[in-house]
């Protein structure tokens, strides 16, 4: 082979540049993963001390109190003909006291709208709406002949930042609850979701639940009738994620009151709040996390006193990505999305002002979150240059790659832990086994090549592409052909 | 700086095989543990039933020696399972059961335990069992700094009732959480309507939850003698006081305070102006059909839609009052008329005249039709039409629809 030839100024200066980049990167990395163990133990502690109050829950008094607020179910649909039948279903199952489902086909192209009308038996309704949030054109407005409490509202496709407005134009509740059209929400979720609100009214602008991968699991009537891990390993790898983001990550920041994002998927917020900042907004890939964000700089701007929390057993099941493919646009799509909240944010960054979301979550997201990608990739290309540069020891290299496998597949056991100590959703020793397992193996390859894709993605984040993320929806059904929506 | 690795690779892998071994050991444990106490439940449970309903009054002696664990837990929760509904005779027996084997004696220390769990299970328990004597300790839990104990005790108080047991509850509508306010308020409706006099007593010294709770408390109870108190709070300077109080006034359902209801039409606060529009509907007096017609007319949706729902429940009187409606000179009358009138499929029976073949019938019905084609859009007509279950009549408003396009000069 040959090399080019450089010389002993620049050999000099690449050896030391390469030198002081390892020894920041071991400084990173012992930070990072001390970060890592504080926001665990913050999780344990809130976990535990939610078990025990919730051990004492007496839900069904919610569910029958009039002073319980009643929610408006905001579902966003873009092309779900697939999967749109079962999720209504189980929402209109939810076992709530007062609330309505507003669903919004947002442009699809496929037999949404068909479907929905057939199944729940749609009519046009002509009931005026306040438009207090701008969005692309209401094409026509439906309520359900079967179902009292479900309005469909077809529109013109604006993304889903845009349906959700139109669904909160739409909504008549003090609440709305943001649900994707491929989740299945367990039918006292939303009673346990509700919660804070409860206990908290004048504090209480959002709370988020758990979302769990459905994949695998066996969906009967609209529901989840037993929970199984799914056979693709990229699923599995999601699953012990997951959990790893939602127990021991999400738990943790809720309590350090520096929650920045609240899952799409499934959260609650108080709606005159959101629809005084404006709704959502269409400026960021993620409008959940620009949304939550914006709610913690406007509060914080009033000197209002404010909550934004985590609730960790209202679930949430979802499909994810079971290809790589798929998986890769998901990934690069939050990671371009958090890049664009913690841009546009940016002024809110150790500012005392913003209390512990200024001063320790949003420096954390940055410098880790976003950056640690960066940095782990760097570091990879790292190992080749010191190699060529003569100055790898090996050896080290080996006991520091066996620390950080080591270390990451202890997050993610302490994740397993969270989830045997308080909820045991997988109850076959079969699925405990295989979690083990994965727990480990998602070290070696599935997070490096997450950490390549989201290295990615901050690059892509000049081209600002935004849609809605194309899934290929298996469906709830087992019984119907995958397909691509 | 390579042996410290290798020490925190030692102390990592340690930590993690411990972690391993300790999620696979609790699930074999737990899974064990539900085993032994299903098995001694069945066990507990054939011995107790036997007892309970054979002549015997003597507890056998198997259940006079219970084991530390699991069977005081499952004990105690086989006495919560079978007090719930149990006749005089069983109650009895259960109860004797407790005080002979010093378990009430050892809830009523328990309230005063260090641990949460016991505090909290023991005065749910005493709730089950409804032991008088445990009210004055129930009413100190009522104080406890622990939510979850507090709300046992209250429920507690709240199968116990009595005088005492009331007042403690008012006293505790002041609870900063509102879960707990909502749970004693609760509570304190199921305990028969001499609540009402007692809350209204101590209303003037509540703090603001506590107010807003006890309007739904009475409410609930629904005492007609409420009726003068919740009118006077309807002059309240607190907007969701007025509000409430005017839901109240509805569910009472007493007519004497129509009167006040239609003023409250014309509050500033719009929460005011739906809610008495609502509670006019419940209270179906007809003498308030004026005010709702005007307040078709209001500038919030929830005060028309209220005021569009409650004309249409308070009769012919109210009906005719919304089809009259539809010729209303402001648009937003006439849409909110119309659909209170779709709702209730009233259009859609008048609508049925235009067949008919009483002359006075098919007249009102074209009426109604002129209304339409005079004020709403073409298209809505026309969707209006083509929903009715008749085919004769979608054929007649489908004809009448080209002259009303001619009539206003619009495109075909």
């Amino acid at each position: 082979m040959n090399f080019p030839v450089i010389d002993a100024a620049t050999w000099g200066l690449l050896t030391e540049i390469v030198v002081g980049f390892n020894r920041f990167v071991i400084v990173y990395f012992v930070v990072i993963n001390l970060g890592y163990v504080w926001i665990f133990m913050i999780s344990l502690r809130s976990l535990w001390l939610f078990l025990r109050r919730s051990f004492f829950a007496d839900y069904s008094q919610i569910r029958r109190s009039d002073l319980t607020l009643p929610v408006s179910l905001l579902v966003p649909a873009h092309n779900e003909a697939r999967t749109i039948v079962a999720s209504l279903s189980s929402l209109l199952r939810l076992n709530y006291g007062e609330y309505e489902i507003v669903v919004i086909n947002d442009g699809s192209t496929d037999e949404t709208l068909q479907r929905l009308t057939e199944t729940f038996a749609l009519r046009v309704s002509e009931t005026p709406q306040r438009r207090q949030l701008k969005t692309q054109p209401v094409r026509a407005v439906y309520r359900s002949l079967k179902h009292g409490n479900l309005t469909v509202i077809d529109k013109e496709q604006g993304g889903k930042s845009d349906a959700l407005n139109a669904g909160l134009n739409a909504s008549r509740y003090p609440l709305f609850c943001s649900i994707d059209a491929d989740s299945l929400i367990e039918e006292d979720a939303l009673l346990r979701l509700v919660k804070p609100f409860i206990e908290a009214p004048q504090e209480t602008v959002a709370a988020g639940g758990i979302v769990r991968v459905a994949n695998g699991c066996k969906i009967a009537d609209g529901h989840v009738a037993s929970v199984r891990l799914p056979r693709s390993r990229i699923a599995v790898m999601q699953v012990v994620e997951y959990l790893r983001a939602f127990l021991a990550g999400r738990a943790g920041w809720s309590s350090a009151r520096s929650l920045l994002i609240i899952s799409g998927a499934f959260g609650l917020y108080r709606k005159q709040e959101i629809v005084d900042i404006g709704g959502y907004s269409h400026a960021t890939d993620t409008e959940d996390a620009e949304l939550v964000v914006r709610l913690h700089r406007v509060m914080s701007d009033q000197g209002r006193s404010y909550r934004i929390v985590f609730v960790p057993d209202p679930v949430c099941w979802t499909e994810v990505p079971e290809t790589w493919k798929v998986l890769i646009t998901q990934r690069q799509r939050w990671h371009r999305g958090l890049l664009q909240t913690l841009w546009l944010y940016k002024g809110m960054i150790f500012r005392r002002k913003y209390g512990a979301v200024g001063l320790v979550g949003m420096p954390w997201f940055v410098t880790f979150e976003l950056l640690g990608p960066v940095i782990e990739i760097l570091g990879y290309i790292m190992v080749p240059l010191a190699w060529f540069l003569g100055i790898l020891d090996r050896s080290f290299l080996i006991l520091f790659l066996v620390v950080a496998f080591v270390v990451g597949a202890l997050l993610s056991m302490g994740a397993l832990l969270l989830e045997e100590m308080a909820f045991k959703r997988y109850p076959r020793w079969r699925d405990l086994l295989r979690l083990l397992g994965y727990a480990f193996l998602e070290n070696f390859g599935f997070r490096q090549f997450l950490s390549f894709i989201k290295v990615k993605a901050l690059v892509q984040a000049l081209w600002q592409r935004r849609e809605w993320g194309k899934m290929e929806r298996r469906g709830f059904d087992p019984h119907e052909p995958t397909g691509r929506s | 700086m390579r042996s410290a690795l290798a020490i925190a690779i030692l102390l990592l892998v340690l930590v993690l095989a411990g972690v391993v071994v300790y999620i696979l050991a609790r699930r074999l444990v737990a899974g064990l543990w539900t085993r032994l106490k299903r098995a001694r439940q069945g066990r507990l449970e054939a011995l107790a039933d036997a007892w309970l309903q054979g002549a015997a009054e003597e507890v056998p002696p198997e259940l006079r020696r219970l084991l530390p664990f699991p069977d005081r837990q499952l004990f105690a929760d086989l006495c919560q399972a079978r007090m719930a509904g149990a006749d005089e005779r069983t109650r009895a027996r259960l109860l004797g059961w407790l005080e002979s084997s010093g378990q009430i004696d050892r809830w009523l220390r328990q309230l005063g335990s260090h641990s949460v769990w016991r505090r909290a299970r023991a005065a749910e328990f005493l709730g089950i069992a409804k032991i008088d004597r445990s009210t004055e300790q129930l009413v100190v839990a009522l104080r406890d700094p622990v939510f979850d104990v507090r709300m046992r005790a209250a429920k507690a108080l709240g199968a116990l009732g009595g005088k005492e047991a009331r007042s403690a509850l008012i006293g505790a509508l002041a609870d900063e959480n509102r879960w707990s306010v909502i749970r004693i308020s609760d509570l304190l409706a199921e305990m028969g309507p001499d609540v009402a006099n007692e809350l209204a007593y101590a209303y003037p010294q509540m703090p603001r939850p506590a107010r807003l709770a006890t309007l739904d408390v009475i409410a609930k109870a629904g005492d007609a003698a409420a009726t003068p108190f919740l009118a006077d709070l309807l002059n309240d300077l607190d907007r969701d006081v007025r509000a409430r109080a005017a839901s109240a006034l509805g569910r009472v359902g007493d007519q004497r305070a129509t009167g006040v209801l239609r003023a409250g039409l014309l509050d500033v606060e719009w929460p005011v102006r739906a809610m008495c529009a609502k509670a006019l509907a419940e209270l179906g007096d007809e003498s308030a059909i004026p005010a709702l017609r005007a307040a078709l007319r209001d500038r919030e949706w929830w005060v028309r839609v209220n005021a569009a729902e409650a004309l249409g429940q308070l009769g012919t009187a109210g009906v005719e009052e919304l089809v009259r409606a539809l010729d209303d000179h402001d648009e937003f009358a006439r849409d909110q008329a119309l659909a209170a009138l779709e709702s209730s499929g009233e259009l859609d029976r008048r609508l049925a005249n235009l067949v008919a073949r009483a002359p006075a019938a098919t007249q009102a019905a074209a009426s109604v039709l002129d209304s339409l084609l005079a004020h709403q859009p073409r298209e809505r007509i026309k969707t209006i039409g083509a929903r009715h279950p008749d085919q004769a009549v979608r054929a007649a408003i489908a004809r009448s629809l080209p002259s009303a396009a001619s009539r206003r000069g619009a495109a075909p």
